[in-house]
């Protein structure tokens, strides 16, 4: 299939929507394991099997006011292509802790230190993003068969286009070569000259106003 | 329970989670007067919090806590929810 047609047959919607138009109460695994896809170090965090982790990002769905709370996904001929997050950077300190809590109530006591102390490593090295009511992308993953289609810009413009005038936000880690250039193709440069993060964050300004 | 018993889970809690049995809380206590309360620690609280006193916070409330006593004010209401 070629990617103009798949693009065309593609819609976006919430995955909340998907879910209600499918009848579905809980989240896919499929869709599960895409937005765990999206954020790997962080999943690498729990310690569980790796067989656990997408039932563990689909709890953090079910919990409303999480990062995985809210995903907008392309889906085509009701299969999951692609899957986003994001919210106003205002929100990010109260989704990523709810979303951490979610976990951590899953894990037994000896689990859940381990997990919070992994994280409390991670979180030193993770660059700030001040908190505004511009969009922070928080997931962003295409399944394998639908990648270098365009899926993943075309969510990047649904944000942007659903967001009004303004710039975009979203983290990465700093040696994640291809997602970096990736972003810089989409318009997105780092936040800041300081390299000393292991996860960068990146900032894609707003357009320029086209008013007279 | 009562205000200093939940006050007393709480002490016990962040005793636990940031390693130093020399904590005392008040209700005036905030999380800058605890060395090691950090916004992960505060999570290892929230849930320490929530399995001892059989409650779980709405996601909204976690970070929205400015002292112990707004923590202490949260438990006794969803203490008292049917």
């Amino acid at each position: 299939m070629s990617a103009a047609h798949d693009r065309d047959r593609a819609r976006l919607l919430t995955y909340r929507q998907a879910c209600l138009d499918a009848d579905k109460a809980r989240m896919d695994p499929q869709v599960a394991g895409l937005l765990q896809s999206a954020l790997p170090e962080y999943y690498a965090a729990i310690p569980r099997p790796v067989e656990d982790l997408v039932g563990i990002v689909a709890a953090q769905f079910e919990v409303g006011g999480t990062e995985c709370s809210d995903p907008t996904v392309l889906l085509r001929e009701g299969e999951v292509i692609a899957a986003a997050i994001w919210f106003p950077c205002s929100e990010l300190k109260a989704r990523q802790s709810a979303g951490t809590a979610a976990i951590a109530r899953l894990l037994t006591r000896e689990e859940r230190a381990l997990f919070l102390s992994r994280l409390s490593s991670r979180a030193r090295s993770v660059e700030p993003i001040e908190p505004s009511a511009e969009p922070y992308i928080a997931r962003i993953a295409v399944s394998r068969d639908h990648r270098r289609q365009g899926n993943a810009e075309r969510l990047i413009e649904h944000i942007a286009a659903r967001s009004g005038i303004c710039g975009l936000h979203l983290h990465v880690a700093a040696h994640n070569e291809p997602a970096i250039s990736f972003y810089r193709k989409n318009g997105f440069a780092f936040a800041t000259a300081d390299k000393r993060h292991e996860t960068r964050a990146m900032h894609r300004p707003a357009p320029a106003s086209t008013a007279d | 329970m009562r205000r200093e018993e939940i006050l007393a889970v709480m002490t016990q809690i962040v005793r636990r989670e940031v390693d130093d049995e020399a904590v005392e809380l008040t209700e005036t206590s905030t999380s800058d007067d605890v060395l090691g309360w950090d916004s992960i620690a505060h999570i290892g609280i929230i849930v320490g919090v929530e399995e001892k006193c059989g409650i779980t916070f709405e996601p909204a409330q976690i970070t929205s806590f400015n002292n112990v006593g707004e923590i202490v004010d949260a438990i006794e209401r969803l203490k008292r929810a049917p």
